[in-house]
């Protein structure tokens, strides 16, 4: 029933499916315990925590199948590798309680340390000649593709498991995220509370090590959480978009390492997270570099705009019989823009409906005149606010009116205003 | 004649471990830069983002010449520290988690490239990134003493053997030369500005030397382990002193023992067990070089206010 449902939607044999499916369920647990992390700001200790994990899966290989003479076992593996990344954080947590050194460098050492005796023992098991046999290298770069249906099914209990083990704290991993002290007081102290959460981190690294291995599952952790992050500012709605953007990756990596020979999961699933890390980052609205280049554009057009409705005014004032026709090469060679800017300048002259330019002229409607002299008004209230208020000296008025007159909205002018006059009544008195 | 049992040790040890020698005080030197500076995350990112610098180093030159590996590994570092900065100060993003998407990308970028290359038979596999390739480091010395120190002799020792040396002397005299401008980069970055030297460009130097590193110790001791070549040695001499031409020193003293004890246990320490094999070299230097922090901390100085500055450390963290 299960196995013709999950034909149904998934391509491949069986193996396939269930690797697709729990490398999958992967990525949604990763995305929810990365999210944490990201905003506790804990990425980079579980950087050390998923290298540390190395030794204790070596050391249990070398303990049940080398001494012992078991077979190979997943869980017996993942247990061992679940240990030394714990141990590894009571090491971290030590250097920093009993010495004087910090934790960035604290990590990098425990990092090294640790993956430098996993690198010893695994010379161990590649002398007893059993390493690949038992796919220890596997668990090095990740091998999604040569994973057992039954390893499979075990990522994907664990996996979920994570992820309800995540949900059921949300609460309170949310106040730990933002507010540690107020969590205190909540209930639960937050070293509790960190302690979950590095266990649970280390809990996901720990499952993932055999589909993405152990130099690459921090940043299957990490990736998704930033790039979701991108994208809101609520905490909900982070977690569940780093699961999805998790949940994705993992899909579309493990469908991409088997369908090509020689391209290893783990690298794969990674820079597919990559790309879409990558899109967020240029694309999504407000953090986005390209709205930002927007903005930035805007800005510069509405100030473009403002300086050059002014500039209108002026002559308007000392020339009151003139036509509303101004050449436009002066107005814009004025703005020290480029010519895109001018093309821009003018197309939104004339959808706010202040203007128009025809061949060389600007030409000037009534709204652009009214909207240009409350633009005077406004750089001159700034003007006089600043003399009365501020220590500027009268030589720089103007350059400071002008860099913030173009943050007055018509509320704050009133305001302004009035401040103004109430300054006049009181002077007057 | 050179007697039997010398002649092997040269052959198959004496290249290896002076290598790693060689390698270490390299690495050590620019690790007091990275601790002093508080900029040890610097050297993890550093180190993993080189890699696809130097698989496209290795496949442009085709070849072991060292210049084009230099130099595609400066232009990773470069474009991690760029790219770190832009995606924490434009994307808003903590610097912790910046570093690691930036730095596990170019990583996993690494990966992918070495395993396409690897299919081609160029000398470069996956293996390396994770241990190196110190055991690799035969050489086959004559059998007089005479002619040990000849040309014809010298000039077949392994290129990776001859480029430690060389960045070591290259690395020495920068460092020489620019010890005061690193100093007062390193401790008062507006200070340095004011007589005149840009911290920037200065910045800039030093992780480039720290790349540069990380290069020279790549065949040696791959990708990863190199961290603990560039921040145990300093991490060590942090503990025992405050001036700064000590700690200098002692990292240099550090990160040479870690390879005395480390290499010799890697190598001898099984067969005198009973046991027909040997261990990782890197690794076991790896390990040595981070339990020597015990010692450190033992005959080290304790702050007289290291309870309270540790209370700090925990609760602003």
């Amino acid at each position: 029933m299960f196995k013709e449902w999950l034909s149904l939607v998934l391509p491949g044999a069986y193996n396939t499916q269930m690797v697709l499916l729990s490398v999958t369920a992967l990525g949604v647990a990763s995305g929810i315990a990365g999210s944490l992390l990201v905003l506790r700001k804990r990425a980079l200790v579980v950087d050390a925590l998923s290298h540390a994990t190395l030794p204790g899966l070596v050391a249990a290989y070398l303990l049940f199948v080398g001494i012992l003479g078991y077979s190979r076992n997943l869980t017996l593996l993942l247990s061992g590798a679940l240990i030394s990344g714990l141990l590894a954080a009571q090491a971290i947590q030590g250097l920093l309680r009993f010495t004087r050194l910090r934790e960035d460098l604290v990590i990098g050492i425990v990092l090294s340390t640790y993956f430098g005796l996993g690198i010893a023992l695994l010379s161990i098991v590649q002398v007893l000649g059993r390493g690949s046999e038992g796919g220890l290298n596997h668990f090095i770069y990740g091998q999604a593709a040569a994973m057992s249906a039954s390893d499979a099914w075990i990522m994907f209990y664990c996996a979920v498991g994570a992820a309800i083990l995540a949900s059921l704290f949300l609460k309170e991993f949310r106040l730990l995220c933002f507010d540690a002290d107020f969590g205190k007081v909540g209930g639960m102290s937050p070293g509790i509370l960190d302690s979950l959460l590095l266990t649970l981190a280390v809990f996901v690294v720990v499952i993932g090590l055999q589909a993405v291995g152990v130099l690459l599952m921090v940043a299957f952790l990490i990736i998704p959480a930033v790039a979701a992050r991108f994208w809101t500012e609520r905490f909900s709605t982070m977690l569940i978009l780093a699961a999805a953007i998790g949940g994705a990756s993992g899909f579309i990596g493990a469908i991409l390492s088997a369908s090509f020979s020689g391209f290893p999961a783990g690298a794969v699933i990674v820079l597919t997270s990559g790309v879409f890390f990558t899109i967020s980052f240029l694309i999504a609205p407000r953090r986005g570099l390209l709205s930002a280049f927007i903005r930035r554009i805007r800005l510069q057009m509405r100030i473009a705009e403002d300086h050059l409705l002014r500039e209108i005014y002026q002559s308007l004032k000392t020339d009151p019989a003139s036509s509303r026709r101004y050449p436009a090469s002066d107005l814009l060679t004025l703005q020290d823009l480029d010519w895109t800017s001018e093309f821009w300048l003018s197309q939104r002259l004339r959808r706010k409906g202040y203007g128009h330019k025809a061949g060389d002229s600007i030409f000037i409607t009534d709204l652009g005149i009214s909207r240009a002299k409350r633009l005077t008004e406004h750089h001159e209230m700034w003007e006089q606010y600043l003399s009365q208020h501020s220590d500027l000296d009268a030589s720089h008025l103007h350059h400071s009116a002008d860099l913030a007159e173009h943050a007055l909205d018509d509320d704050l002018a009133d305001k302004l205003k009035k401040a103004l006059q109430d300054k006049d009544v009181e002077a007057g008195q | 004649m050179i007697p039997q049992s010398l002649h092997t040790l040269l052959s198959l040890d004496a290249v290896p471990f002076l290598t790693a020698v060689f390698t270490a005080i390299s690495c050590a030197l620019m690790g007091n830069y990275l601790v002093l500076r508080r900029l040890s995350l610097m050297g993890d990112a550093i180190s993993h983002a080189v890699l696809p610098g130097i698989v496209i180093g290795f496949i442009v030159s085709g070849t072991r010449s060292a210049l084009p590996v230099f130099v595609g590994a400066a232009i990773a570092s470069l474009i991690t520290v760029v790219l770190v900065d832009i995606v924490r100060h434009r994307g808003k993003i903590e610097s912790g988690a910046s570093m690691g998407v930036v730095f596990s990308i170019m990583f996993a970028g690494g990966v992918l490239m070495i395993e396409r290359v690897a299919a081609r038979n160029i000398d470069l596999d996956a293996d390396c990134v994770l241990h190196g390739q110190l055991e690799t480091f035969f050489w086959h010395p004559p059998t007089t003493w005479a002619e040990l120190f000849s040309w014809s002799a010298l000039s077949t020792l392994p290129m990776e053997f001859v480029v430690s040396i060389l960045f070591l002397i290259f690395l020495a005299i920068s460092i020489y030369v620019f010890w005061k401008e690193f100093l007062i980069v390193s401790f008062d970055g507006e200070h340095a500005y004011s007589l005149g030297m840009s911290p920037r460009v200065i910045h800039a130097l030093q992780m480039a030397l720290v790349a540069s590193c990380v290069v020279v110790a790549f065949r040696a001791v791959g990708s990863i382990l190199v961290i603990a070549m560039l921040l145990c040695p300093a991490a060590a001499a942090r503990l025992m002193t405050d001036r700064i031409g000590t700690h200098f020193l002692l990292s240099v003293v550090f990160s040479i023992l870690a390879v005395f004890i480390g290499y010799p246990l890697a190598s001898f320490g099984p067969s005198a067990l009973g046991y027909e094999m040997s261990l990782s070299a890197a690794g076991t230097i790896a390990v040595v070089s981070g339990l020597l922090l015990l010692p450190a901390f033992l005959l080290g100085i304790q702050d007289r206010n290291s309870i309270l500055e540790n209370q700090q450390k925990l609760t602003t963290h």
